[in-house]
């Protein structure tokens, strides 16, 4: 017995022609336009604008960052940021990459270059996927302008070694000239006696105070050598430049160490000076010969000092403030932050408008073609166009009040944004009832048995709300299939609300909506009443 | 103006090369009842529609008040209903819903409207015009269908089975109320049942596959068939024996002749081997018949012996 109930159902299902053409066209339609509207999957190639007021290598590499990425499109558009923006609020562009003047002078001088983004925020997803795509531009840039820094700074860590080589050199020599001062004052302290030691006592009393001077100096270097010391110390320093800091502080620790030990040198000598029992020198030309070395020596010293003081790494290019942050990316979003309610909240209202408002000519015409009341009426002088508009009208009342229902619902459950006039949105939700119901009419006036009714509503409603943009971005799909997606009045719909909702227009800004939608109404009127008179019964 | 409303011309009528109608001409005279019969697929709905302005025909001509149509102007509406075999009322609307929109559908004024509605009711006995249509029963269905086809006052009134499926109480009231409109309309009906075509038809025409076979006058189809296949007799003896020995005598002077038991039917003319012959012979015989009963051929037989001679001869 199952086999034959079975065998009646499929005689049954099977004895409808137009349902088994449909049921075989309606998986080619959905795979075919899904297939064609999603396989790529990722939200990129944006179109977005470039402008540059800056000019400079660290500029152009915000620029090669950005058009590196695959997520912006870099389009031609005049520099005018006014004029872009219009554009960017118009949703013609997805982003604005503006880079003022003076970006790459604050990087030169060791201050955070910002740049402004402006993003459109009317579409969630596309806005989400390009707020987190500014993080890639910000690395790529970020790549380029470290390596510029650690290049100047790898120059100036070579010149200072130079110089820190050449002090080196001078205190090799003042070590020299003082081994020489050492011999030369024993000769004289052999000599005290054929010296006349007052003079001896005034020389000596030279010499200690031309020595302290040059101990005056060597710490003065010392100090200086032991503040960079301090300050290449408390940097914080990644990657290669922590091998240049660790280098640059055991050449400067051993600088130092060496002038601690000629400090030390000097305190023996003037020790030695001190302790000097100086009897009767009479030497002039030895004398003279000592204030020439300790002559040599201060100026040894100063050299020094010069070259010391010259050593000019610019350290304030490591400092953490800002290596934190060399370039900041200062985010806008166009139409202020969105959630992703308020994005999909335009394309909830459409469908379910649109669902309902087909939904119910297409049940109410099939179930009165199945009870032959159509084919009675048709009998009657009523014309087609009193019976279309008698079934329009009536849909109309009935759309409008489910319409109302549902956003009602929408804004007192979810606080659904409405930056622009409620009115408008009712106006277009309205209009897109009205096309829902006139291709419901025609569609039913096609349609032979409520068996197909259920095959070809599906077909139109689930692609509509596919390819309409009311929850996968235009940015998602081929080009063509943004054509493809013009069959249905939702996308306009959609279009529409998504403007007066998140980008607060007024009805006039979104005219093509209106006559698209106006048009999705009168045309299927236009073929309705033509179909009608030619329905078989 | 003719006396003939409708005249179909040598209508022909294909759908998708399946010819449902072919060279068909009928004539329906004013204030008859016209039967199309023929059995399923014979192109009597097909004709219907074609009547009814829904359907275009390929070829051939419809005069309906001497007007040639082919899609009905809004004014030969308002003068043609129909009453289709499905129900098709609105079952959601009470009877007088159903019917009030019909008469506004039909261009009756509002104040017209009530009384006609109230008559119409009183006519077909509709009960409780408030109730809704789904909750009646197929009898009550098909009144309120015939009451809103008459609502609008039409002169033609075409009827597509719709003495089928219906209680006897209905049938009685339609039947006797297609009999008083004829007085007034003209109406155009078809049947299976060719025993309620005989009662009620004037005229009758017999489609067969697209063709029509045979149309006339249903009183002058019965005499011509009566004329040519005779009339019945049937004759019944006290047993057998008598029956089988008038029998044997009589066979050779009728046209047909069968033994049931103890009863003769006879098929006899009404020439010189008419009754009186037969009767001749019995009384000669020295037998009596019991019982004697004359039965007129009928238009069901008539068809039945049409579709055996394989629609080729009466």
């Amino acid at each position: 017995m199952l086999f034959t109930v079975l065998l009646k159902e499929a005689k049954q299902l099977f004895s409808d022609k137009g349902f088994l053409l449909i049921a075989l066209i309606e998986p080619i339609i959905f795979i075919v336009m899904f297939g064609s509207s999603f396989q790529g999957g990722d939200i990129n190639h944006l179109d977005t604008v470039v402008i540059d007021e800056d000019h400079t290598n660290f500029s152009s590499y915000v620029v090669d960052a950005t058009e590196k990425s695959e997520y912006f499109d870099i389009v031609p558009s005049s520099n005018s940021l006014e004029d872009n923006l219009v554009k960017l609020r118009n949703s013609e562009i997805r982003a604005i990459l503006f880079i003022p003047a003076g970006f790459g002078e604050n990087l030169d001088n060791s201050i955070t270059g910002e740049i402004d983004m402006y993003l459109d925020s009317s579409n969630f997803l596309t806005y989400n996927s390009l707020s987190g795509a500014k993080a890639e531009i910000i690395g790529e840039t970020l790549k380029n302008v470290t390596s510029d820094i650690m290049d100047d700074v790898e120059r100036e860590k070579k010149e200072g070694k130079e110089k820190i080589d050449k002090v080196k050199n001078i205190f090799d020599e003042v070590e020299f000239e003082s081994d020489i001062l050492d011999i030369e004052l024993d000769d004289l302290k052999k000599q005290t006696d054929e010296f006349n030691v007052s003079e001896l006592q005034d020389f000596v009393d030279e010499t200690k105070d031309s020595l302290r001077e040059k101990q005056d100096c060597l710490d003065n270097a010392k100090n200086t050598l032991e503040l960079i010391t301090s300050e290449v110390d408390n940097l914080v320093v990644y990657g290669e430049s922590i091998e240049l800091k660790l280098t640059i502080l055991a050449q400067l620790s051993a600088i130092i160490e060496n002038f601690n030990n000629l400090s030390e040198e000097l305190e023996d000598i003037l020790d030695e000076i001190n302790n000097l029992n100086i009897p009767d020198i009479e030497d002039d030309n030895l004398s003279e010969k000592i204030e020439q070395r300790l002559d040599k020596i201060k100026n040894l010293f100063e050299d020094a000092n010069t070259i010391a003081k010259d050593i000019n790494i610019d350290f304030e290019k490591l400092e953490q403030k800002f290596l934190s942050e060399p370039v900041k990316l200062n985010e806008t979003p166009s139409f202020g932050p969105i959630k992703y309610f308020d994005y999909i909240g335009p394309g909830i209202l459409s469908l379910i408008v649109f669902f309902v408002s087909l939904m119910a000519p297409v049940l109410n015409v099939i179930s009165e073609k199945e009870k032959n009341t159509l084919y009675r009426l048709s009998t009657t002088p009523v014309s087609s166009v009193t019976i279309f508009f008698g079934k329009f009208i009536l849909f109309i009342i009935f759309g409008f009040f489910e319409m109302i229902y549902t956003l009602f619902l929408a804004i007192f459950l979810y606080s659904l944004r409405i930056t622009g006039s409620v009115y408008d949105v009712i106006i277009v939700l309205f209009l897109l009832s009205c096309s829902a119901i006139s291709i419901g009419l025609f569609i039913s006036s096609k349609v032979k048995s409520m068996q197909q009714a259920l095959v070809v509503v599906p077909l139109i409603v689930i692609p509509s709300f596919l390819i309409s943009h009311s929850f996968f971005p235009p940015d998602i799909m081929p080009d063509f299939m943004n054509h493809v997606s013009k069959i249905t009045p939702m996308t306009f719909s959609n279009h529409a609300l998504n403007s007066i909702m998140i980008k607060g227009f007024a009805l006039s800004d979104i005219m093509v909506d209106i006559y698209a939608l106006l048009a999705f109404t009168i045309v299927p009127i236009i073929l309705f009443i033509w179909s009608y008179k030619r329905i078989k019964y | 103006m003719t006396s003939e409303v409708v005249q179909i011309v040598g209508v022909s009528k294909k759908f998708k090369g399946v010819v449902a109608l072919n060279d068909v001409s009928i004539s329906v005279k004013k204030n008859t009842i016209f039967g199309l019969l023929g059995s399923n697929g014979a192109g009597k709905t097909t004709l219907l529609h074609i009547l009814s302005g829904l359907l275009s025909y390929s070829q051939g001509d419809v005069y309906i008040f001497d007007e040639k149509t082919k899609k009905h102007s809004k004014s030969l509406k308002r003068r043609i209903a129909i009453v289709p075999q499905k129900i098709s009322l609105y079952e959601e609307l009470t009877i007088k819903e159903n019917i009030h929109f019909f008469g506004k559908a039909y261009g009756i004024k509002r104040k017209e409207l009530k009384d006609k509605i109230q008559m119409w009711a009183d006519i077909l006995q509709l009960g409780d015009l408030k109730r809704k249509v789904k909750f009646l029963s197929g009898g009550y269905q098909r009144r309120v269908s015939i009451a809103v086809a008459l609502i609008g006052d039409p002169e033609i009134i075409i009827l597509d089975e719709a003495l089928v499926g219906i209680d006897l109480e209905t049938k009685r009231i339609i039947t006797n109320l297609l009999i008083e409109l004829k007085e007034t309309k003209t109406i155009i009906l078809t049947t299976h049942s060719i025993h309620d075509a005989e009662i009620l038809c004037d005229d009758i025409c017999f489609l067969h596959r697209g063709v029509k076979i045979m149309d006339g006058s249903t009183k002058d189809i019965i005499y011509r068939y009566a004329s040519r296949q005779g009339n019945k007799v049937n004759l019944t003896f006290d047993d057998f024996k008598i029956a089988e020995k008038i029998m044997i005598l009589i066979q050779d002077s009728v046209k047909e002749v069968t033994r049931e038991g103890n009863v003769l039917h006879v098929r006899i003319f009404s020439d010189r081997y008419g009754l009186s012959y037969i009767l001749d012979i019995i009384r000669n015989a020295k037998e009596r018949y019991k019982d004697i009963e004359i039965k007129k051929p009928g238009l069901e037989e008539v068809i039945f012996r049409f579709m055996q001679s394989d629609y080729t001869n009466i």
